[in-house]
Protein backbone atom coordinates (compact mmCIF):
# COMPACT_ATOMS: atom_id res chain seq x y z
CA UNK A 1 0.00 0.00 0.00
CA UNK A 2 1.15 3.39 -0.72
CA UNK A 3 1.23 4.56 3.29
CA UNK A 4 3.94 2.02 4.38
CA UNK A 5 7.34 4.00 5.20
CA UNK A 6 8.16 7.47 6.74
CA UNK A 7 4.74 8.58 6.03
CA UNK A 8 2.20 6.21 7.78
CA UNK A 9 0.65 7.27 10.24
CA UNK A 10 2.08 5.81 13.86
CA UNK A 11 -0.83 4.63 16.40
CA UNK A 12 0.95 7.10 19.08
CA UNK A 13 0.02 10.34 16.93
CA UNK A 14 -3.59 10.19 18.06
CA UNK A 15 -2.27 11.41 21.80
CA UNK A 16 -1.72 15.08 20.72
CA UNK A 17 -5.30 15.12 18.81
CA UNK A 18 -6.54 13.80 22.45
CA UNK A 19 -5.17 16.55 23.85
CA UNK A 20 -5.99 18.96 21.60
CA UNK A 21 -9.71 17.50 21.74
CA UNK A 22 -9.47 17.53 25.62
CA UNK A 23 -9.07 21.38 25.41
CA UNK A 24 -12.23 22.84 26.36
CA UNK A 25 -11.89 20.61 29.23
CA UNK A 26 -8.65 21.64 30.12
CA UNK A 27 -8.52 25.56 29.16
CA UNK A 28 -11.92 26.61 28.32
CA UNK A 29 -10.93 29.83 28.40
CA UNK A 30 -8.49 29.49 25.05
CA UNK A 31 -11.21 27.49 22.83
CA UNK A 32 -11.29 30.65 20.78
CA UNK A 33 -7.57 30.63 20.38
CA UNK A 34 -7.53 27.03 19.88
CA UNK A 35 -10.13 27.61 16.84
CA UNK A 36 -7.75 30.10 15.34
CA UNK A 37 -4.76 27.93 15.54
CA UNK A 38 -6.86 25.04 14.18
CA UNK A 39 -7.78 27.24 11.01
CA UNK A 40 -4.56 28.65 10.46
CA UNK A 41 -3.09 25.13 10.14
CA UNK A 42 -5.49 24.15 8.10
CA UNK A 43 -4.45 27.10 5.77
CA UNK A 44 -0.97 26.21 5.85
CA UNK A 45 -1.30 22.39 5.36
CA UNK A 46 -2.80 23.27 1.73
CA UNK A 47 0.13 26.26 1.24
CA UNK A 48 2.26 22.86 2.47
CA UNK A 49 1.29 21.17 -0.51
CA UNK A 50 2.35 23.80 -2.57
CA UNK A 51 5.68 25.31 -1.27
CA UNK A 52 6.64 21.64 0.82
CA UNK A 53 5.94 18.99 -2.05
CA UNK A 54 5.03 20.98 -5.49
CA UNK A 55 7.70 23.69 -5.06
CA UNK A 56 5.28 26.42 -6.22
CA UNK A 57 5.43 29.28 -4.01
CA UNK A 58 3.26 31.56 -3.53
CA UNK A 59 2.37 35.02 -1.93
CA UNK A 60 -1.41 34.98 -2.64
CA UNK A 61 -2.68 31.98 -1.48
CA UNK A 62 -5.11 33.96 0.29
CA UNK A 63 -7.49 34.38 -2.29
CA UNK A 64 -8.29 31.16 -2.25
CA UNK A 65 -9.00 31.75 2.20
CA UNK A 66 -10.82 34.54 1.50
CA UNK A 67 -12.93 33.10 -1.69
CA UNK A 68 -13.80 30.43 0.73
CA UNK A 69 -14.95 32.44 3.29
CA UNK A 70 -16.63 34.93 1.01
CA UNK A 71 -18.36 31.97 -0.24
CA UNK A 72 -19.51 29.97 2.82
CA UNK A 73 -20.46 33.71 4.56
CA UNK A 74 -22.75 34.65 1.38
CA UNK A 75 -24.67 31.09 1.23
CA UNK A 76 -25.15 31.37 4.70
CA UNK A 77 -26.80 35.42 3.98
CA UNK A 78 -28.71 33.93 1.55
CA UNK A 79 -30.44 31.38 3.91
CA UNK A 80 -28.04 28.27 3.22
CA UNK A 81 -27.07 28.23 7.03
CA UNK A 82 -26.14 24.02 6.72
CA UNK A 83 -22.46 24.64 7.86
CA UNK A 84 -21.00 21.33 5.92
CA UNK A 85 -22.24 22.38 2.40
CA UNK A 86 -21.17 25.74 3.16
CA UNK A 87 -17.12 24.66 3.91
CA UNK A 88 -18.27 22.52 0.82
CA UNK A 89 -19.01 25.25 -1.69
CA UNK A 90 -15.96 27.34 -0.16
CA UNK A 91 -13.70 24.74 -1.41
CA UNK A 92 -15.46 24.06 -4.65
CA UNK A 93 -15.56 28.50 -5.36
CA UNK A 94 -11.54 28.38 -4.49
CA UNK A 95 -10.78 25.43 -6.31
CA UNK A 96 -12.66 26.95 -9.72
CA UNK A 97 -10.87 29.71 -9.04
CA UNK A 98 -7.33 28.18 -8.82
CA UNK A 99 -8.19 26.29 -12.04
CA UNK A 100 -8.48 29.53 -13.96
CA UNK A 101 -5.13 30.92 -12.99
CA UNK A 102 -2.89 27.60 -11.85
CA UNK A 103 -2.09 27.75 -15.51
CA UNK A 104 -0.84 30.85 -15.41
CA UNK A 105 1.00 30.54 -12.26
CA UNK A 106 2.87 26.72 -13.46
CA UNK A 107 4.29 28.73 -16.72
CA UNK A 108 6.86 30.70 -14.62
CA UNK A 109 9.12 29.87 -11.80
CA UNK A 110 10.76 31.52 -8.98
CA UNK A 111 10.21 35.02 -8.44
CA UNK A 112 8.40 35.60 -11.34
CA UNK A 113 6.05 32.84 -9.59
CA UNK A 114 6.27 35.11 -6.56
CA UNK A 115 4.93 38.10 -8.47
CA UNK A 116 2.44 36.52 -10.11
CA UNK A 117 0.57 34.93 -7.08
CA UNK A 118 1.20 38.36 -5.90
CA UNK A 119 -0.60 39.90 -8.71
CA UNK A 120 -3.31 37.55 -8.80
CA UNK A 121 -3.96 38.33 -4.56
CA UNK A 122 -3.49 42.45 -4.83
CA UNK A 123 -6.26 42.13 -7.68
CA UNK A 124 -8.85 40.25 -5.89
CA UNK A 125 -8.70 42.13 -3.02
CA UNK A 126 -8.67 45.22 -4.67
CA UNK A 127 -11.82 43.57 -6.33
CA UNK A 128 -13.28 42.80 -3.25
CA UNK A 129 -12.33 46.06 -1.57
CA UNK A 130 -14.68 47.15 -4.84
CA UNK A 131 -17.68 45.10 -5.44
CA UNK A 132 -19.39 46.53 -1.90
CA UNK A 133 -22.96 44.78 -3.14
CA UNK A 134 -21.28 41.64 -2.92
CA UNK A 135 -18.49 41.66 -0.46
CA UNK A 136 -19.51 44.63 2.09
CA UNK A 137 -16.17 46.35 0.91
CA UNK A 138 -14.63 47.43 4.28
CA UNK A 139 -17.40 46.60 6.25
CA UNK A 140 -16.93 42.84 5.02
CA UNK A 141 -19.87 40.60 5.92
CA UNK A 142 -21.59 39.39 9.04
CA UNK A 143 -24.62 38.88 10.53
CA UNK A 144 -25.59 35.38 9.51
CA UNK A 145 -26.37 32.27 11.67
CA UNK A 146 -25.27 29.36 11.06
CA UNK A 147 -27.29 25.91 11.74
CA UNK A 148 -26.17 23.13 14.47
CA UNK A 149 -23.43 20.83 13.15
CA UNK A 150 -24.57 17.99 11.79
CA UNK A 151 -27.91 18.78 12.94
CA UNK A 152 -26.92 18.00 16.50
CA UNK A 153 -24.50 21.04 17.62
CA UNK A 154 -25.43 24.37 17.57
CA UNK A 155 -23.12 27.18 17.89
CA UNK A 156 -22.61 28.50 21.18
CA UNK A 157 -21.61 32.02 22.54
CA UNK A 158 -18.61 30.45 24.46
CA UNK A 159 -17.11 28.98 21.00
CA UNK A 160 -17.07 25.26 22.56
CA UNK A 161 -19.13 24.02 19.19
CA UNK A 162 -16.87 26.12 17.02
CA UNK A 163 -13.95 25.23 18.68
CA UNK A 164 -14.66 21.37 18.04
CA UNK A 165 -15.73 21.54 14.79
CA UNK A 166 -12.67 23.34 13.46
CA UNK A 167 -10.58 20.78 15.11
CA UNK A 168 -12.80 18.42 13.32
CA UNK A 169 -12.00 19.53 10.35
CA UNK A 170 -8.65 19.99 10.70
CA UNK A 171 -8.64 16.44 11.43
CA UNK A 172 -10.25 15.58 8.47
CA UNK A 173 -7.81 17.99 6.52
CA UNK A 174 -4.71 16.49 8.17
CA UNK A 175 -6.10 13.00 7.09
CA UNK A 176 -6.73 14.00 3.56
CA UNK A 177 -2.88 15.43 3.36
CA UNK A 178 -1.54 12.42 4.89
CA UNK A 179 -3.51 10.49 2.31
CA UNK A 180 -2.31 12.44 -0.66
CA UNK A 181 1.30 12.75 0.32
CA UNK A 182 1.55 8.98 0.56
CA UNK A 183 0.00 8.62 -3.14
CA UNK A 184 1.55 8.41 -6.22
CA UNK A 185 0.11 11.70 -6.83
CA UNK A 186 1.99 13.00 -3.83
CA UNK A 187 5.15 11.88 -4.87
CA UNK A 188 4.96 13.06 -8.65
CA UNK A 189 4.56 16.63 -6.83
CA UNK A 190 7.38 15.79 -4.95
CA UNK A 191 9.28 14.40 -7.88
CA UNK A 192 8.40 17.53 -10.10
CA UNK A 193 9.85 19.82 -7.34
CA UNK A 194 13.36 17.38 -7.48
CA UNK A 195 13.24 16.78 -11.03
CA UNK A 196 11.44 17.73 -13.80
CA UNK A 197 12.97 16.84 -16.35
CA UNK A 198 12.94 13.36 -15.26
CA UNK A 199 9.15 13.02 -14.21
CA UNK A 200 8.84 13.58 -18.24
CA UNK A 201 10.90 11.30 -18.83
CA UNK A 202 8.89 9.12 -16.74
CA UNK A 203 5.73 10.13 -18.39
CA UNK A 204 4.38 12.24 -16.20
CA UNK A 205 2.78 15.24 -17.48
CA UNK A 206 4.59 18.08 -15.12
CA UNK A 207 2.23 20.86 -15.82
CA UNK A 208 -0.70 19.27 -15.84
CA UNK A 209 0.09 17.53 -12.21
CA UNK A 210 1.30 21.13 -10.92
CA UNK A 211 -2.17 22.62 -12.12
CA UNK A 212 -3.91 19.27 -10.28
CA UNK A 213 -1.55 19.72 -7.29
CA UNK A 214 -2.57 24.06 -7.19
CA UNK A 215 -6.11 23.51 -7.10
CA UNK A 216 -6.17 20.92 -4.77
CA UNK A 217 -4.69 23.01 -2.27
CA UNK A 218 -6.55 26.05 -2.99
CA UNK A 219 -9.88 23.99 -2.37
CA UNK A 220 -8.39 23.03 1.06
CA UNK A 221 -7.27 27.16 1.60
CA UNK A 222 -10.76 27.68 0.52
CA UNK A 223 -12.20 25.25 3.41
CA UNK A 224 -10.15 26.81 5.46
CA UNK A 225 -11.57 30.24 4.99
CA UNK A 226 -15.26 28.68 5.20
CA UNK A 227 -14.37 27.27 8.49
CA UNK A 228 -12.95 30.80 9.43
CA UNK A 229 -16.20 32.75 8.64
CA UNK A 230 -18.74 30.01 10.11
CA UNK A 231 -16.70 30.13 13.44
CA UNK A 232 -16.42 33.78 13.58
CA UNK A 233 -19.52 34.22 11.87
CA UNK A 234 -18.44 37.24 10.10
CA UNK A 235 -15.86 37.43 7.64
CA UNK A 236 -13.89 41.21 6.63
CA UNK A 237 -11.09 42.06 3.24
CA UNK A 238 -8.78 41.14 5.50
CA UNK A 239 -8.97 37.60 5.19
CA UNK A 240 -7.51 38.14 1.16
CA UNK A 241 -5.44 40.28 2.48
CA UNK A 242 -1.30 40.45 1.46
CA UNK A 243 -0.97 40.01 5.13
CA UNK A 244 -3.09 37.07 5.69
CA UNK A 245 -0.56 35.09 2.27
CA UNK A 246 2.26 36.48 4.56
CA UNK A 247 0.86 35.09 7.62
CA UNK A 248 0.63 31.46 6.89
CA UNK A 249 3.83 31.54 4.89
CA UNK A 250 5.63 32.49 8.52
CA UNK A 251 3.56 29.19 9.58
CA UNK A 252 5.20 27.60 7.63
CA UNK A 253 9.28 28.93 8.01
CA UNK A 254 8.14 28.35 11.59
CA UNK A 255 6.93 24.78 11.74
CA UNK A 256 8.75 23.26 8.02
CA UNK A 257 7.36 22.16 5.24
CA UNK A 258 7.31 18.79 3.09
CA UNK A 259 6.06 17.13 6.86
CA UNK A 260 2.45 16.39 7.91
CA UNK A 261 3.20 18.24 11.56
CA UNK A 262 4.76 21.53 9.91
CA UNK A 263 1.46 23.79 9.75
CA UNK A 264 0.57 22.34 12.73
CA UNK A 265 3.25 23.04 14.87
CA UNK A 266 3.74 26.31 13.07
CA UNK A 267 0.15 27.35 13.28
CA UNK A 268 0.28 26.77 17.43
CA UNK A 269 3.90 28.41 17.79
CA UNK A 270 3.23 31.12 15.63
CA UNK A 271 -0.65 32.31 17.54
CA UNK A 272 0.59 31.14 20.75
CA UNK A 273 3.67 33.44 20.99
CA UNK A 274 0.88 36.19 18.78
CA UNK A 275 -1.47 35.40 21.98
CA UNK A 276 0.90 35.73 24.48
CA UNK A 277 3.74 38.43 23.05
CA UNK A 278 0.75 40.87 22.55
CA UNK A 279 -0.41 40.37 26.37
CA UNK A 280 2.75 41.18 27.64
CA UNK A 281 3.57 43.83 25.09
CA UNK A 282 0.79 45.37 23.67
CA UNK A 283 2.90 48.28 21.77
CA UNK A 284 5.49 46.07 20.65
CA UNK A 285 4.70 42.48 20.43
CA UNK A 286 5.02 42.30 16.24
CA UNK A 287 8.55 43.39 16.78
CA UNK A 288 9.18 40.62 19.39
CA UNK A 289 7.61 38.41 16.90
CA UNK A 290 9.42 39.43 14.75
CA UNK A 291 12.84 38.88 16.54
CA UNK A 292 11.11 35.40 17.37
CA UNK A 293 10.87 34.44 13.58
CA UNK A 294 14.39 35.04 12.80
CA UNK A 295 16.04 33.05 15.79
CA UNK A 296 13.83 30.41 15.10
CA UNK A 297 14.82 30.24 11.14
CA UNK A 298 18.89 30.85 12.00
CA UNK A 299 18.62 28.46 14.88
CA UNK A 300 16.46 25.36 13.41
CA UNK A 301 16.27 26.39 9.39
CA UNK A 302 14.19 23.07 8.87
CA UNK A 303 11.42 24.33 10.91
CA UNK A 304 10.37 23.20 14.46
CA UNK A 305 8.53 20.32 12.73
CA UNK A 306 11.43 19.57 11.72
CA UNK A 307 12.91 18.87 14.83
CA UNK A 308 10.10 17.13 15.76
CA UNK A 309 10.51 14.76 12.65
CA UNK A 310 14.08 14.29 14.18
CA UNK A 311 13.62 13.21 16.83
CA UNK A 312 10.46 11.31 15.67
CA UNK A 313 13.16 9.36 12.89
CA UNK A 314 15.28 8.64 15.84
CA UNK A 315 12.99 7.32 18.25
CA UNK A 316 13.38 3.70 16.10
CA UNK A 317 16.98 3.87 16.03
CA UNK A 318 17.31 4.48 20.53
CA UNK A 319 15.04 1.26 20.44
CA UNK A 320 17.04 -0.52 18.27
CA UNK A 321 20.17 0.23 19.84
CA UNK A 322 18.93 -0.66 23.20
CA UNK A 323 17.02 -3.91 21.88
CA UNK A 324 20.97 -4.81 20.64
CA UNK A 325 22.64 -4.27 23.99
CA UNK A 326 19.87 -6.21 25.66
CA UNK A 327 20.66 -9.06 23.17
CA UNK A 328 24.04 -8.71 23.43
CA UNK A 329 24.17 -9.02 27.10
CA UNK A 330 21.90 -12.21 27.10
CA UNK A 331 24.43 -13.43 24.88
CA UNK A 332 27.08 -12.82 26.89
CA UNK B 1 3.23 -7.30 -42.87
CA UNK B 2 3.15 -5.29 -39.61
CA UNK B 3 5.48 -2.40 -38.46
CA UNK B 4 8.66 -2.47 -36.58
CA UNK B 5 7.97 -1.53 -32.77
CA UNK B 6 10.42 0.83 -33.55
CA UNK B 7 12.15 2.15 -36.66
CA UNK B 8 14.77 5.13 -36.33
CA UNK B 9 15.39 6.71 -40.25
CA UNK B 10 17.88 8.94 -41.80
CA UNK B 11 17.95 10.92 -37.92
CA UNK B 12 20.39 13.54 -36.80
CA UNK B 13 20.17 14.89 -34.08
CA UNK B 14 22.11 17.09 -31.23
CA UNK B 15 22.21 19.87 -28.46
CA UNK B 16 21.84 23.04 -29.99
CA UNK B 17 23.78 23.90 -33.08
CA UNK B 18 26.36 20.40 -31.68
CA UNK B 19 25.46 17.92 -34.03
CA UNK B 20 25.52 14.62 -32.33
CA UNK B 21 23.80 12.00 -34.76
CA UNK B 22 24.27 11.76 -38.15
CA UNK B 23 21.54 9.99 -40.57
CA UNK B 24 21.25 7.02 -38.28
CA UNK B 25 18.86 3.74 -39.23
CA UNK B 26 17.73 1.33 -37.31
CA UNK B 27 14.47 -1.02 -36.29
CA UNK B 28 13.91 -2.68 -33.37
CA UNK B 29 11.08 -5.99 -33.66
CA UNK B 30 8.22 -6.46 -30.94
CA UNK B 31 10.03 -8.28 -28.13
CA UNK B 32 13.42 -7.75 -30.06
CA UNK B 33 16.94 -6.74 -28.24
CA UNK B 34 19.33 -4.56 -29.48
CA UNK B 35 23.38 -4.34 -28.26
CA UNK B 36 24.46 -0.30 -28.67
CA UNK B 37 27.90 -0.92 -28.41
CA UNK B 38 31.12 1.60 -29.53
CA UNK B 39 33.54 3.77 -27.71
CA UNK B 40 32.51 6.57 -25.21
CA UNK B 41 31.43 9.76 -26.93
CA UNK B 42 30.63 8.03 -30.04
CA UNK B 43 26.59 9.18 -29.38
CA UNK B 44 25.37 6.36 -27.64
CA UNK B 45 23.57 8.14 -25.11
CA UNK B 46 22.70 10.93 -27.34
CA UNK B 47 20.93 8.20 -29.16
CA UNK B 48 19.30 6.81 -26.65
CA UNK B 49 17.99 10.62 -25.50
CA UNK B 50 16.81 11.36 -28.51
CA UNK B 51 14.43 8.41 -28.99
CA UNK B 52 13.16 9.87 -25.76
CA UNK B 53 12.58 13.24 -27.05
CA UNK B 54 15.45 15.20 -25.11
CA UNK B 55 17.57 15.85 -27.96
CA UNK B 56 16.97 18.91 -30.81
CA UNK B 57 16.33 16.55 -33.75
CA UNK B 58 17.17 18.35 -37.01
CA UNK B 59 16.43 15.21 -39.95
CA UNK B 60 14.74 11.76 -39.53
CA UNK B 61 12.01 10.27 -38.73
CA UNK B 62 11.34 7.94 -35.73
CA UNK B 63 8.31 5.42 -35.78
CA UNK B 64 6.29 3.66 -32.88
CA UNK B 65 4.87 1.03 -34.48
CA UNK B 66 4.69 2.79 -37.97
CA UNK B 67 3.31 6.16 -36.20
CA UNK B 68 6.19 9.38 -36.23
CA UNK B 69 6.44 10.27 -32.95
CA UNK B 70 9.77 12.28 -33.42
CA UNK B 71 7.60 15.52 -32.36
CA UNK B 72 6.16 14.06 -29.20
CA UNK B 73 7.63 15.01 -25.89
CA UNK B 74 9.14 12.82 -23.45
CA UNK B 75 5.70 12.30 -21.38
CA UNK B 76 4.17 11.18 -24.85
CA UNK B 77 6.42 8.55 -25.58
CA UNK B 78 6.24 6.69 -22.16
CA UNK B 79 2.96 6.90 -22.46
CA UNK B 80 2.85 4.78 -25.50
CA UNK B 81 5.41 2.34 -23.97
CA UNK B 82 8.91 3.63 -23.96
CA UNK B 83 11.07 3.21 -20.59
CA UNK B 84 14.31 4.73 -20.30
CA UNK B 85 16.60 3.73 -16.99
CA UNK B 86 19.28 6.88 -17.41
CA UNK B 87 22.72 6.31 -17.22
CA UNK B 88 22.57 8.77 -14.12
CA UNK B 89 19.93 6.63 -12.36
CA UNK B 90 17.98 9.72 -11.07
CA UNK B 91 16.26 8.40 -8.46
CA UNK B 92 14.54 10.54 -6.31
CA UNK B 93 16.32 10.78 -3.07
CA UNK B 94 14.18 12.10 -0.76
CA UNK B 95 11.50 9.17 -1.81
CA UNK B 96 11.82 5.95 -0.13
CA UNK B 97 12.24 2.80 -2.56
CA UNK B 98 8.32 1.71 -2.56
CA UNK B 99 7.93 5.84 -3.26
CA UNK B 100 10.21 5.85 -5.88
CA UNK B 101 8.83 2.98 -7.76
CA UNK B 102 4.99 3.69 -7.58
CA UNK B 103 5.71 7.70 -8.41
CA UNK B 104 4.96 7.32 -12.23
CA UNK B 105 3.54 3.76 -12.21
CA UNK B 106 1.44 2.80 -15.43
CA UNK B 107 -1.42 -0.02 -14.66
CA UNK B 108 0.14 -3.08 -16.76
CA UNK B 109 1.64 -6.83 -15.94
CA UNK B 110 4.19 -4.93 -13.89
CA UNK B 111 3.74 -4.07 -10.04
CA UNK B 112 4.93 -3.79 -6.73
CA UNK B 113 4.56 -7.68 -6.32
CA UNK B 114 6.10 -8.50 -9.55
CA UNK B 115 9.15 -6.00 -9.20
CA UNK B 116 9.90 -7.04 -5.47
CA UNK B 117 10.13 -10.43 -7.05
CA UNK B 118 12.30 -9.33 -9.97
CA UNK B 119 14.38 -7.26 -7.79
CA UNK B 120 13.70 -8.70 -4.20
CA UNK B 121 16.84 -6.36 -2.83
CA UNK B 122 14.00 -3.51 -3.73
CA UNK B 123 11.74 -5.84 -1.22
CA UNK B 124 14.00 -5.20 1.57
CA UNK B 125 14.99 -1.52 1.35
CA UNK B 126 11.29 -0.35 0.45
CA UNK B 127 10.87 2.28 3.31
CA UNK B 128 14.58 3.13 3.01
CA UNK B 129 15.38 6.74 0.99
CA UNK B 130 16.58 7.23 -2.30
CA UNK B 131 19.66 8.87 -1.03
CA UNK B 132 20.41 5.62 1.66
CA UNK B 133 21.18 3.33 -0.89
CA UNK B 134 24.11 1.73 -2.53
CA UNK B 135 25.23 2.92 -6.18
CA UNK B 136 24.45 -1.02 -7.28
CA UNK B 137 20.83 -0.72 -5.58
CA UNK B 138 19.74 2.73 -7.07
CA UNK B 139 20.31 0.82 -10.44
CA UNK B 140 18.09 -1.75 -9.16
CA UNK B 141 15.11 0.88 -8.37
CA UNK B 142 16.07 2.64 -12.01
CA UNK B 143 15.40 -0.55 -13.03
CA UNK B 144 12.27 -1.11 -11.26
CA UNK B 145 11.07 2.25 -11.56
CA UNK B 146 11.44 2.01 -15.45
CA UNK B 147 9.08 -1.58 -15.53
CA UNK B 148 6.53 0.05 -13.43
CA UNK B 149 5.76 2.05 -16.45
CA UNK B 150 4.91 -1.09 -18.20
CA UNK B 151 7.14 -0.06 -21.45
CA UNK B 152 7.50 -2.44 -24.18
CA UNK B 153 10.43 -1.24 -24.88
CA UNK B 154 13.22 -0.81 -22.26
CA UNK B 155 16.17 1.56 -23.27
CA UNK B 156 19.00 0.74 -20.74
CA UNK B 157 22.03 2.97 -20.92
CA UNK B 158 24.54 1.51 -19.58
CA UNK B 159 23.66 -0.71 -16.63
CA UNK B 160 26.52 -2.05 -15.36
CA UNK B 161 28.56 1.11 -15.25
CA UNK B 162 30.31 1.74 -11.82
CA UNK B 163 28.53 -1.57 -9.98
CA UNK B 164 30.71 -3.75 -7.84
CA UNK B 165 30.93 -7.30 -9.01
CA UNK B 166 28.29 -8.63 -6.86
CA UNK B 167 26.04 -6.13 -8.18
CA UNK B 168 26.93 -6.84 -12.17
CA UNK B 169 25.76 -10.17 -11.33
CA UNK B 170 22.30 -9.05 -9.66
CA UNK B 171 21.47 -6.73 -12.55
CA UNK B 172 22.64 -9.05 -15.29
CA UNK B 173 20.41 -11.65 -14.22
CA UNK B 174 17.16 -9.77 -13.59
CA UNK B 175 18.04 -8.08 -17.38
CA UNK B 176 18.10 -11.40 -18.68
CA UNK B 177 14.84 -12.56 -16.87
CA UNK B 178 12.91 -9.76 -18.73
CA UNK B 179 14.61 -10.19 -22.07
CA UNK B 180 13.10 -14.20 -21.58
CA UNK B 181 9.35 -12.31 -21.15
CA UNK B 182 9.58 -10.90 -24.37
CA UNK B 183 9.94 -7.26 -23.45
CA UNK B 184 12.12 -5.11 -26.29
CA UNK B 185 15.58 -4.21 -24.83
CA UNK B 186 18.01 -1.49 -26.36
CA UNK B 187 21.06 -1.81 -24.45
CA UNK B 188 24.21 0.38 -24.37
CA UNK B 189 27.30 -1.10 -22.68
CA UNK B 190 30.74 -0.68 -22.91
CA UNK B 191 31.07 -4.29 -21.90
CA UNK B 192 30.27 -6.04 -25.42
CA UNK B 193 29.73 -9.45 -24.04
CA UNK B 194 27.52 -8.42 -21.42
CA UNK B 195 25.33 -7.13 -23.87
CA UNK B 196 25.55 -9.05 -26.42
CA UNK B 197 24.44 -11.67 -24.82
CA UNK B 198 21.09 -10.08 -23.91
CA UNK B 199 19.96 -9.19 -27.35
CA UNK B 200 19.63 -10.55 -30.46
CA UNK B 201 21.16 -8.25 -33.02
CA UNK B 202 23.94 -5.28 -32.59
CA UNK B 203 24.84 -1.96 -34.46
CA UNK B 204 28.35 -0.53 -33.68
CA UNK B 205 28.23 3.43 -33.26
CA UNK B 206 31.36 6.06 -34.61
CA UNK B 207 31.40 9.58 -34.32
CA UNK B 208 27.71 9.69 -34.29
CA UNK B 209 26.87 7.08 -36.95
CA UNK B 210 26.15 3.48 -37.44
CA UNK B 211 29.48 1.43 -38.87
CA UNK B 212 28.31 -2.16 -38.16
CA UNK B 213 25.87 -4.35 -37.54
CA UNK B 214 25.82 -7.73 -37.05
CA UNK B 215 23.92 -10.42 -34.83
CA UNK B 216 24.71 -10.66 -31.14
CA UNK B 217 25.18 -14.24 -31.06
CA UNK B 218 27.42 -13.98 -34.27
CA UNK B 219 29.47 -11.10 -32.79
CA UNK B 220 30.17 -12.85 -29.49
CA UNK B 221 31.54 -15.77 -30.50
CA UNK B 222 34.18 -13.83 -32.50
CA UNK B 223 36.01 -11.27 -29.74
CA UNK B 224 38.67 -10.27 -32.25
CA UNK B 225 35.90 -8.57 -34.53
CA UNK B 226 34.28 -6.99 -31.41
CA UNK B 227 38.05 -5.51 -30.83
CA UNK B 228 38.25 -3.93 -34.16
CA UNK B 229 34.99 -2.79 -34.24
CA UNK B 230 34.58 -0.96 -30.94
CA UNK B 231 38.18 -0.63 -30.42
CA UNK B 232 36.99 -1.81 -26.72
Amino acid sequence: MTTLGPRRVHPAEILPWLALAALPWIAPDHVLLGSQIAILALFALSLDLLVGHAGLVSLGHAAFFGLGAYAAALLALHGWSEPLTGLAAGGLVAGLAAALVAPLVVRVHGLAQLMVTLGLGLMLHEAASRARVLTGGDDGLSGFDLSPVLGLFPFDLYGFTAYGYALAVLAAGFLFYTRLAASPFGYALRGLKQNPARMAALGTDGRRRLIQGFVVAAVLAGIAGALLAQTTQSVALESLSFHRSAEVLIVLCLGGTGGRYGGLVGALVYMAARDWLSALSPHYWTGWLGAAMMLTVLVVPGGLGGVARRLHGRLPRLHRATGTRVAAGGES
Amino acid sequence: MSPPLLAVEGVTAGYGRATILDGIDLAIPEGGGLALLGRNGVGKTTLIRTLMGLTDRTAGRILWRGRDVAGLPAAERVRLGLGWVPQERRIFRTLSVQENLEVAARPGPWDLARVYALLPRLAERRANQGWQLSGGEQQLLALGRALMLNPDLLLLDEPLEGLAPVMVDVVLDAIRELAGTGLALVMVEQHAADALELTGHAVVMDRGRIVARAGSAALLADPARIVELTGL
